[in-house]
């Protein structure tokens, strides 16, 4: 009686959402998926397409605008404060962002997602010690340690690596290691062990396919946090260094003509904003296509 | 209750440790920090030189000692940069930060509580998606940028704003909107989700029933239990505000807190000066997660027994 009263007024309440079949997407995020896969192409083949060198310099034609502000076909969206293009920036800046970004990805998922198994599967100290290592590191200023160890190595692609790597790996260690937790007590795996699986086997072929794909979705999510965490360690002086390009770097150069050059900040900015955005986008369609409790909720 | 904070009390003074064996460990890497802080044509005699003036040619387990018992007092040593107390130079700085911080929370609880709610009672129409989709934005700009965008628009074109530094109430605006700009996002989809469900609960339709107004209901009733939720993202925004983008929105707008502090301190090779710095920052943290952890365990008994209840929370919204 109460919960059909519940479901009528509720039902009053809320609009009836649309019914989408399960994994449909909407135009977002077909656009996300779509503007990601741009990125990528761009990142890959910026050396062919890039009309212009990145580095090319010419004070003859220093701060040139867009051409909608009145600048010339040749340089599309405007020159930076050496007369470089900064649409071939934008492209090498992607390739920039893009490599690191899949780079530090793919290290952190692997080791923290292998750490996180086995310490679910085995318990015992290591298991403690290892949580306890995560606690320390989730309190640590991240941003500051990052341009500590950046500053002490010297900066480079490699030592944003690095530190990017360094305070990656835990959020994969804490999910695997709870979803291993859930799935080492079910019947199938216990099933296994006792027609004498070997661990390796049990933990490859049967806990790792089920713990697989909240673990992708997440790898999404952190990349977008990498893009950006790389282009703030590149904003501060910390990161990328020319002749590299990077987003990041180019924001920071851009701070000193902000008054005069709108566009040497606004433009990569933006470009950075909508990667990060559809990458965020993209790990949320991810989350409704692989759990089903997910999907009943954005439907709700 | 004495046990739990006891303990929670015992982890801070680790991580706080933690960070200083891990910044001293990164800053001895290298031999000895007197290289980090010479350039690099420096000859070896310069090198050994300074080592003895700071003496940094002792035992690294002194050092290392030393730095503990005197980070206890808020002595790190003398600054390289600045020639005066590196702990004093830090704590100076502490007002402006934690003025930027806390104005910025104080904001961004005042415009992503009521967004969330209005996006969780309009469940499925505009209103609730328009208020999703600023969030997913909110959460993807980099706050330099945003800090950057702000100035063109409101110091260059309007002028009407100052483009940097500290002091009266108009060079607050901008630097507290950047820094809002991030939990706004994110606070604004906990507030959402921890409403709806709320709002499914049989209690609403006794509130109802009793004939209490929607606004009683959703703010004194609804809201009242979605609140810890709400309370853990303020609490993990605040230190991740603190440990990262303060720095960022510190130096686009040139204010003088401790992030830009560390910034300037590793521009002049100033290793002490660093040092006190990050663990200044890390104290903030700690004290911040402690002061936290006792606030939940007085709202909800729960999680006195169970102190890695937040965990969870924590593993939702992953940094």
């Amino acid at each position: 009686m109460m919960s059909a009263l519940t479901a009528r007024i509720s039902r009053q309440k809320q609009p009836k959402p649309t019914w989408r079949p399960p994994g449909a997407s909407t135009i977002g995020q077909k656009l996300a998926a779509g503007f990601l896969l741009l990125v990528v192409f761009v990142a890959i083949f910026a050396q062919q397409i890039a009309p212009h060198d990145p580095n090319g310099q010419s004070l003859a034609r220093r701060l040139q605008p867009p051409i909608w502000e009145g600048g010339t076909l040749e340089f599309i969206l405007g020159t930076d404060e050496l007369g470089r293009d900064v649409l071939t920036r934008i492209m090498y800046g992607a390739q920039t962002s893009i490599s690191i970004g899949i780079v530090v990805v793919l290290i952190t998922m692997v080791v923290g997602t292998t750490l996180g198994i086995i310490a679910g599967y085995v318990r015992g100290r290591f298991d403690t010690v290892l949580m306890w290592i995560c606690d320390v590191v989730l309190s640590l200023p991240g941003l500051l340690l990052s341009a500590v160890l950046v500053f002490v190595l010297g900066a480079s692609a490699t030592t944003v690596i690095i530190a990017l790597s360094i305070e990656g790996w835990l959020v994969y260690c804490r999910m695997a290691r709870g979803m291993v937790l859930t799935v080492r007590s079910t019947a199938y795996i216990d099933a296994t062990r006792t027609i004498g699986t070997p661990p390796i086997r049990v933990l490859v072929r049967h806990v790792l396919p089920n713990i697989a794909p909240p673990i992708v979705t997440l790898a999404t999510l952190e990349f977008a946090r990498v893009v950006l965490a790389e282009a703030a360690l590149s904003f501060l002086g910390f990161g990328i260094q020319p002749p590299l390009v990077s987003w990041g770097l180019m924001i920071n150069s851009g701070g000193d003509y902000l008054t005069i050059a709108w566009w040497l900040i606004t433009l990569p900015g933006l470009v950075l904003t909508i990667t990060v955005l559809s990458a965020n986008v993209v790990s949320d369609w991810l989350r409704q296509l692989t759990d089903p409790l997910a999907q009943a909720v954005s439907a709700r | 209750m004495f046990r739990f904070i006891a303990r929670r009390l015992l982890f801070a003074v680790l991580v706080i440790v933690a960070v200083q064996v891990i910044v001293f460990a990164i800053t001895h890497a290298l031999g000895s920090p007197a290289r980090l802080m010479l350039p690099a044509t420096a000859s070896a005699e310069q090198v050994a030189l300074l080592d003895s003036q700071l003496g940094y040619d002792r035992p690294w387990w002194e050092q290392l000692v030393e730095l503990l018992l005197g980070s206890i007092v808020g002595d790190f040593g003398t600054s390289y940069w600045q020639n005066v107390p590196a702990g004093g130079v830090v704590f100076s700085r502490l007002p402006a930060t934690l003025a930027l911080v806390g104005l910025s929370m104080a904001l961004a609880i005042a415009v992503s509580v009521p967004l969330g709610v209005l996006a969780a009672m309009r469940r499925g129409t505009t209103w609730d998606k328009t208020i999703v989709t600023i969030s997913l934005v909110g959460v993807s700009m980099p706050a330099f940028w945003i800090g950057y965008l702000l100035i063109i628009l409101f110091s260059v074109q309007l002028g009407w704003l100052p483009t940097s530094g500290y002091g009266t109430p108009a060079h607050y605006v901008l630097p507290v909107i950047t820094l809002a700009a991030l939990p706004i996002g994110r606070l604004t989809q906990i507030v959402r989700s921890s409403m709806l469900g709320e709002v499914g609960q049989q209690y609403m339709l006794v509130g109802s029933s009793l004939g209490l107004k929607p606004v009683t209901r959703i703010y004194k009733h609804a809201l009242k239990n979605a609140s810890i939720p709400i309370l853990t993202m303020t609490g993990w925004e605040i230190s991740r505000l603190i440990s990262g983008f303060t720095v960022l929105v510190e130096v686009v707008f040139s204010w003088p807190g401790i992030g830009q502090l560390a910034v300037q301190a590793i521009e002049h090779r100033d290793v002490p000066l660093l040092v006190a710095s990050v663990t200044v920052v890390a104290g903030l943290i700690v004290v911040l997660n402690l002061l936290l952890d006792v606030a939940y365990s007085l709202l909800d008994p729960r999680i006195r027994t169970a102190p890695t209840a937040r965990r969870t929370s924590k593993e939702k919204e992953p940094a």
